[in-house]
């Protein structure tokens, strides 16, 4: 006894969590399994994994958790939805037709796949799941107030919470439809990107703005007494389109969603990334005001940011910046897909168990599963192992390759943290090209994130204390130092920032080829980017990892610290 | 590809877009039932076999994608429907509740991917015969992919014929079984347009109604909801789904 299983399902890429005893043990996503991004389907693999791999029957779990209190999710937007008829038909159409894929069959579909009683499933409300989601990554129990800021919740879209070891109390909150989250994500679906997946991509154009759309556009989108001008906004009522026929009149038209993003230098991209900066600019300033707030009525110091919203990582170095912020984390995977976590701890808290802290981000299936065929030798042919191998990545990298890492237990979040990553030479502009481009197919107004040694940090990077932490899973952006921005120009965005992630686990290959690559080169910075190709999720186990060189032409691999060099 | 795209007569431009962008998501989905085969089968060689072959759908995705989106681009086409691999649940290229592995014994498999390979090539080679939007250097991608997909096409014979030798009769019922599921996926799709039409007409008559309990329910419910709340009232109420 003492499991309890927390599941976030059907909206967001679904995932479920696992404790033992107030621990967390393991986070598992659908998607891994799947092989569908963004599946956000019940997750029956991830829960057969989790039951199987830790050998759970029924009668050892005691209690499992949803995320979300679905009835209530439900009304919600229903209810908008029905008083913006008959513009919302087609939403209300499309909710009634999908409702099979709802949170309102959780009992039914946890039944299924895992017959446990129904007064062993419980539901905790959304942004508590988000707010419990940040527990096990403090160090300790450090009191804070919480401020959650998602699209929305199963109520709320903006929530702020005093939060003292397991006493939690609302302070306040901002109901559906006032969502800066879906503010943000209508500016994503006018640039022609996909929600839920393109926000971050409006957060790296915003670099490149100068602020030439502000007045426009905080005029379309303020309002004054609430946190965004409703009436601008479609996404309330209309399945198509999220933003309104006010942000065509002022901005004129919408970004082709079919086409790429315009190249840099073009007019379109110049009037794209003065919408994505103006963006920006509102949502820090609104967030800002809120923390302001917080401080003045609260005095308190310490923070946690969680919601979807968290994942812009430029909106959480402007907090830290803030001269009252002592501590701020933000955990490594604060979205929907991480509330499972939350509702784990929900659960967890309730049977009465003390939530552990102190959890690295590697909380996943390891690349090897027991029940596959070892197929490595069909492809691949091996180089070197153990201390041999990490110096030989090393060498590798610092001959131009770009190298594939899948060691250990895969990453809570959406970032790459050297267990299913790609790595290459920071200085080395023609592999970063190829690896950005070539390989990942990304748009080359994104930078790529370098991850650095942690005791090298001060030397590359000015890292504020309140946010270090986070850092461990490149949750916020910093500041590069002049050395950085000379030798290793290519890992800075075009507004002098970084997404750097910092190492320190000396048992982790990645620490071990980070440190081999100092050795080497003088340099303790590898450029780190997720290990899937373009559209997939993040690669598993090894079969993925195999699939995956073949199809990015991708010359080396390591497994579980093997090196491996692909057959032609 | 197992599961080919519903448009059998497209006409339009955009029709035919959207059933060459629907074939990459086709392939996708193959793409990944191949993945979980080679995960699941407990042969070496028919693994490193099924890995081989979701390289290939992959690659046919990806070349489907680029050709309908230059199309798109040089036919100015609106209305396209977005490309990612979660619609696919929707357009049932691939099943919520079990992967073809799961369910499926690697006989039946093979007869599977066998009869759908088959159906889904001959499907395809249609598309490209009555299309008249690509230009030649398309034309010659795509019909390389049909070289593919018959390659496919042979080796799922040649794995299903040594299921035959050893189970004739199994064989036989299974290609039966596979052909009616086949016969009937085309049915569903437009059967389940037909629900979608029925269920819009009942949900447009009971609108009204939905606008006076709409009104209930945020006067007496959502308002008492969203009264102050703590951790611990959370757990005390926590077994309720509102
Ligand atoms: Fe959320």
């Amino acid at each position: 006894m003492g499991y309890v299983i927390g599941v976030s399902a059907y909206f967001h890429e679904s995932s479920v969590s696992l404790f033992r005893d107030g621990d967390l043990i393991s986070f598992v996503r659908e998607e891994y399994f799947s092989r569908i991004k963004g599946d956000n389907k019940f997750p029956r693999i991830a829960l057969k994994y989790l039951l199987e791999h830790y050998n759970l029957s029924p009668k050892l779990i005691d209690c499992v958790a949803f995320y979300e209190k679905p009835l209530l999710g439900f009304l919600n937007i229903a209810l908008h939805a029905v008083k913006h008829l008959p513009a919302s038909r087609k939403l209300i159409f499309n909710n009634i037709l999908k409702i099979r894929n709802s949170g309102l069959f959780f009992i039914s579909d946890l039944q299924k796949y895992l017959p446990v009683s129904r007064s062993k499933i419980i539901f905790c409300p959304h942004h508590l799941s988000h707010v419990l989601s940040t527990f096990p990554f403090f160090e300790n129990n450090t009191p804070h107030i919480a401020v959650v800021i998602d699209g929305v919740g199963d109520l709320s879209c903006t929530s702020t919470f005093d939060v003292r070891g397991d006493e939690i109390a609302l302070l306040g909150s901002t109901t559906f439809p006032q969502s800066l989250g879906l503010m943000y994500s209508a500016v994503t679906d006018y640039l022609g990107f996909n929600i839920n997946d393109g926000e971050y991509k409006v957060m790296a154009l915003a670099a490149y703005g100068k602020g030439q759309l502000n007045d426009g556009f905080f005029e379309v989108v303020n309002s004054k007494n609430e946190d965004i001008n409703i009436s601008s906004f479609d996404f309330y009522k209309s399945l198509t389109r999220s933003y309104g026929e006010k942000f065509i009149e002022v901005f004129g038209s919408p970004y082709n969603k079919l086409e790429e993003f315009p190249e840099i230098g073009d007019s379109e991209f110049r009037r794209g990334v003065e919408i994505a900066f103006s963006a920006q600019k509102f949502l820090e300033n609104k967030i800002g005001a809120i923390f302001d707030k917080l401080y003045a009525e609260t005095r308190q110091r310490n923070f946690s940011l969680s919601g979807g919203v968290a994942l812009n990582s430029k909106l959480v170095m402007e907090l830290s910046q803030k001269d009252y912020v002592d501590n701020l984390l933000v955990p490594p995977n604060p979205g929907d897909s991480g509330a499972s976590i939350g509702a784990g701890a929900f659960g967890a808290i309730k049977m009465g168990f003390k939530i552990k802290h102190s959890k690295t981000p590697y909380l996943g299936p390891t690349p090897i599963q027991k029940k596959q065929k070892d197929i490595k030798l069909e492809f691949l042919t091996m180089i070197a192992e153990g201390d041999k191998s990490y110096f030989k990545v090393a060498e590798l990298v610092n001959n131009g390759e770009i190298v594939a890492l899948v060691n250990d237990k895969i990453e809570v979040g959406p970032r790459a943290l050297g267990h299913r990553s790609l790595v290459c030479d920071p200085r080395n502009e023609n592999s970063i090209k190829k690896l950005s481009q070539k390989v990942k197919r990304r748009e080359n107004f994104r930078p790529l994130a370098p991850s650095c040694l942690t005791d090298q940090l001060d030397e590359w990077f000015r890292v504020p204390k309140n946010i270090r932490r986070t850092l461990y899973w490149m949750g916020c952006l910093v500041r590069p130092t002049e050395k950085c921005m000379s030798v290793i120009p290519a890992v800075c965005h075009v507004d002098g920032t970084a997404r750097v992630q910092i190492v320190d686990q000396s048992g982790d290959a990645f620490y071990k080829i980070l440190g081999q690559f100092l050795m080497l080169t003088g340099i303790p910075i590898l450029v780190n980017t997720s290990f899937n190709c373009a559209g997939d999720p993040i690669v598993l186990d090894e079969q993925d990892a195999i699939l995956s060189v073949l199809r990015m032409e991708i010359n080396y691999l390591m497994i579980e610290n093997i090196l491996y060099e692909v057959k032609k | 590809m197992f599961k080919h795209p519903a448009h059998a007569q497209q006409e339009s431009k955009l029709e035919q877009t959207q059933a060459l962008l629907d074939f990459a998501l086709a392939e996708i989905c193959s793409g990944v039932e191949m993945v979980h085969a080679a995960k699941m089968t407990n042969n070496k060689t028919l693994s490193a076999g099924f890995i081989r072959h979701a390289f290939d759908e992959y690659k046919h995705a990806q070349v489907f994608n680029q050709i309908s989106k230059a199309i798109a681009k040089r036919e100015s086409l609106l209305g396209l429907s977005r490309y990612l691999s979660l619609n696919a649940y929707d357009k049932r290229y691939v099943d919520r509740s079990a992967f073809l592995f799961e369910k499926m014994s690697l006989g039946q498999f093979s007869i599977f991917v066998h009869i759908s390979e088959r159906y889904a090539a001959n499907h395809f080679s249609r598309v490209i015969e009555k299309a008249n939007i690509l230009n030649k250097e398309e034309t010659i991608k795509l019909n390389s992919i049909l070289v593919d997909e018959n390659r496919h096409i042979a080796f799922s014979y040649a794995s299903s014929k040594k299921f035959k030798m050893t189970n004739p009769i199994k064989y036989f019922l299974f290609s039966i079984v596979e052909k009616i599921n086949l016969l009937k996926r085309n049915i569903n799709d437009k059967s389940s347009f037909v629900y979608n039409f029925i269920t819009k007409i009942l949900l447009s008559l009971s609108l009204f109604s939905f606008r006076i309990i709409a009104k209930l329910i945020d006067k007496t419910f959502l308002k008492n909801n969203n009264n102050r709340f703590t951790l611990s009232s959370a757990i005390s109420r926590s077994s309720e789904m509102f």
